[in-house]
């Protein structure tokens, strides 16, 4: 099948209804620079028979979902008037194959779009349009009586299935950024389900049920017709209804086992898919983590600060200004002590009695001589003069300064005295604290400073996250927390389903050696009528034949294909990388696990591959497929990519476009890598069949190329055929 | 040269791997137009016109047709 043509009208950046470009058979080249209109080419290919687009970082994205952004917008942008229409449509006609009982047909399939305006706000505003459903409409010439025939809708969709079976068409037309989810050499299920899909392989797994089901039918009526000429009819029986009962059990067990392995399969890619979900969004929680950790931090140094400016205003402000009023305190505290002294020097002063009164010595000498020494007269006991010598005895006299009221200031200036000295005892420590609170706060805010750079930093790498993925980092945490509950499901739905499987794997190993037990006390049974053929025993006999060697077929055309694939993609795979030395190695497909391996001439896997490395390595492997397929169906199919080889350099490019060209009928590759001063020395190249060239340009000579004026335009360069 | 179709090589497999049907006294001929029949009911099958087990029953019938 080759794809003849393909027309674009109003079709994202093709403005108008002139573009279009007539394909030959071999390859096809579309290239342009970026933003010229390349993508939405393959857009176009894609919306025509799947009504969806590839959209970077949003996956499959379908007509319903894109609105009005698949106008174009200097279409909308030209509309003046409330229920101005707009048509967007593609068409592309393909031609099929001629067969040995069949002429080649040509298909012309379209799919349109409307969108009318109800506003006259800003044209680009999704509200300002009504939308209308795409309709999709597949035309062909019927070769019986020449009928022209319409078919729309659902019929359109089941056309459109049988000229390109779904199963296939992504591995046929893929953009270069869907090749990882096609071929994923850490999802080792990808490449088996390459297999499944697109070679031959799966025809051996019909044609071996198909032979087991009618072995096993015929078996068994042959079971029962033999049974009826047997000499002891209800033993045979017996058995046979033994047989058939555990043949029965085994049908069932195998069944379940098969519906078991479909779910494990299905459970198996899910996981992958998880994992790889898991791996992809690892970085969110990790980021979202850091984050909420950071953020927390500077909360509680924020805290801290807080708590620590707080006391600082309420306690050190005074505490500071005591200790301002240290130098006032300690001449207080000087003056004080000073007094003090000179209190004390009083105090200690000895008391003077007046000149005219004699001291205790001497009037205790007087009382024991009874006799006043002053006026020499007689003072005996109990006289009068004795008891007035007596009288002045102890009779010091006291400073006139210690009155009770001075005693009284005295006492509060010494308290005065005791609590200065604890106040100048504490200055030491004032100080010191308001150091060491400064020290504590200044620590604080070069800690503050760290992490407010740390935030800073995490939020950039936020930032990068959220351009590279365009998913907010709460949401991806989020995403990947419920991807976690299911990967614990999964976990755990993949271990039971194991664990069944193993049990009716054993179960039918056992139900094989009873049935072959029984079949054999079955077979020393002698039939009465021997002359009676049995004719299902007959069919028997050759149903089991062949259901025993297509068994074995199967797995030895499953196996022999690998070897091919793996053979041929090596081939591709030199010659395109003999022009690159920095690409080398064997593609090897490990044949238990399906992995993909880069290994050397030992059979040791090499490292460090590149992304270059593993895009040729996937697109060598398709193409392999797809080629024996091809050869093996004698079919073909148009292969259309773009942006294969956005990861390889310009060599290893037109080594790899050369490659393609001898793999398929008909190939069309959109690519940036051939740019215009490259096309005179193109035009050389045999391989090429056509080239077209895109240009994005606008009709004001403005330099700047803005949405409303601008528009994509095709040139075709190259038409060999 | 004629180009072989996909029943030309699936028939090919059966033939390659039974050698012939060289392992067994049961018509060859026989055999060999069962394994037609079988490859043509599994092209059907793949251009899914048909189901498995519809295809069964009909190379059923044919056995009973042919042995």
């Amino acid at each position: 099948m080759v794809i003849k043509s393909i027309k674009l009208k109003n079709f994202q950046c093709y403005y108008g209804d002139k573009h279009s470009i007539n394909f030959t058979e071999g390859l096809n080249i579309i290239t342009g620079s970026i933003a010229s209109g390349k993508s939405k080419l393959f857009d176009a290919f894609y919306w025509v028979l799947n009504d969806k687009i590839f959209v970077t970082g949003k996956d499959w994205v379908s007509t319903k979902n894109l609105g009005i952004s698949l106008v174009n917008d200097k279409a909308k942008y030209d509309s003046n008037d409330i229920d101005d229409l707009i048509e967007t449509s593609v068409e592309i006609v393909v031609k099929t194959n001629s067969g040995r009982n069949s002429e080649s047909i040509e298909y012309t399939i379209r799919r349109e779009y409307l969108i009318s305006r109800r506003t006259m706000n800003d044209c680009f505003d999704s509200n300002t349009w009504t939308i209308s459903t795409p309709t999709l409409t597949v035309e062909h010439v019927n070769q019986k009586n020449s009928n022209h025939e319409i078919a729309q809708g659902q019929e359109a969709k089941e056309v459109i299935e049988n000229l390109f079976p779904s199963k296939i068409s992504p591995y046929i037309w893929f953009q270069g950024e869907a090749l990882d989810k096609l071929i994923d050499f850490d999802n080792k299920g990808t490449i088996r389900k390459a297999i499944d899909y697109i070679s031959y392989v799966p025809l051996y797994k019909t044609m071996n049920n198909i032979i087991s089901t009618v072995d096993k039918k015929i078996s068994n009526t042959a079971r029962k017709e033999v049974g009826k000429l047997s000499g002891n009819i209800k033993l045979y029986n017996d058995l046979s209804l033994q047989i058939e009962n555990k043949n029965k059990d085994a049908l069932n067990n195998q069944n379940l086992l098969e519906k078991k392995l479909l779910t494990l399969g299905g459970r198996t890619e899910q996981m992958e898919d998880v994992e790889s979900a898991l791996s992809a969004l690892a970085e969110f929680p990790k980021l979202s983590e850091e984050k909420i950790e950071v953020q927390n931090d500077l909360i509680n140094i924020n805290n801290d600060i807080e708590r620590l400016d707080i006391e600082e205003r309420k306690k050190f402000s005074s505490l500071w200004m005591l200790y301002g009023t240290k130098a006032l305190f300690q001449t207080a505290a000087d003056k004080l002590i000073e007094f003090e002294d000179y209190r004390q020097s009083l105090i200690s002063k000895e008391y003077k009695l007046p000149l005219d009164v004699p001291g205790d010595v001497y009037l205790n000498k007087m009382l024991k001589n009874e006799l006043c020494m002053i006026c020499d007269r007689p003072a005996k006991k109990g006289t009068e003069a004795y008891d007035n010598i007596k009288g002045k005895l102890n009779r010091k006299i006291k400073p006139e300064y210690l009155t009770p009221e001075n005693e009284q200031i005295n006492t509060e200036v010494l308290t005065f005295k005791s609590k200065l000295g604890s106040l100048s005892r504490n200055y030491d420590s004032i100080f010191n604290k308001v150091i060491e609170h400064k020290k504590k706060l200044n620590n604080l805010y070069e800690e503050r400073g760290i992490f407010n750079d740390k935030l800073l930093a995490v939020n950039e790498d936020i930032d990068k996250l959220y351009t590279k993925r365009g998913i907010d980092v709460s949401k991806g945490a989020q995403t990947h927390r419920s991807k976690h509950g299911e990967y614990k499901t999964l976990n755990e739905d993949i271990r039971n389903l194991n664990r069944k499987i193993e049990f009716y794997k054993a179960s039918l190993r056992e139900f094989d050696i009873q049935v072959s037990k029984l079949e054999d006390q079955q077979s020393k049974i002698q039939r009465v009528n021997t002359e009676v053929n049995v004719v299902e025993e007959e069919i028997a006999k050759y149903t089991k034949y062949l259901a025993n060697y297509i068994s074995q077929i199967e797995q030895k055309e499953y196996n022999k294909l690998i070897g091919q694939i793996e053979s041929e993609a090596n081939m591709n795979f030199s010659e395109i990388t003999s022009v690159n030395k920095t690409i080398d190695g064997i593609i090897k497909i490990d044949r238990e696990t399906f992995r993909v391996l880069n290994v050397d001439e030992d059979g040791r896997e090499l490292q460090n591959y590149n992304t270059g490395h593993y895009t040729l390595m996937k697109m060598c492997i398709i193409n392999a497929i797809i080629q024996l397929t091809n050869e093996y169906k004698d079919t073909s199919y148009p292969f259309i990519t773009d942006a294969p080889t956005s990861n390889l350099d310009d060599k290893a490019t037109f080594a790899y476009l050369e490659s393609i060209s001898g793999t398929f009928k008909q190939s069309i590759v959109i690519t940036k890598d051939i740019s215009e001063d490259e096309i005179e020395a193109i035009k050389q190249k045999k391989y090429i069949s056509s080239l077209f060239l895109l240009k994005i340009k606008n009709n004001t000579g403005n330099e700047k190329m803005n949405r409303n004026e601008a528009y994509s335009t095709i040139t075709t360069i190259i038409q060999k055929n | 040269m004629k180009t072989k179709t996909i029943n030309d090589r699936l028939l090919e497999s059966i033939t390659q791997a039974t050698n012939n049907f060289s392992d067994t006294s049961l018509s060859k001929t026989t055999l060999l137009e069962i394994s037609k029949k079988l490859v043509d009911y599994v092209m059907e099958v793949d251009s899914s016109h048909t189901q498995e087990s519809s295809a069964a029953r009909s190379l059923e019938n044919d056995l009973y047709n042919k042995i």
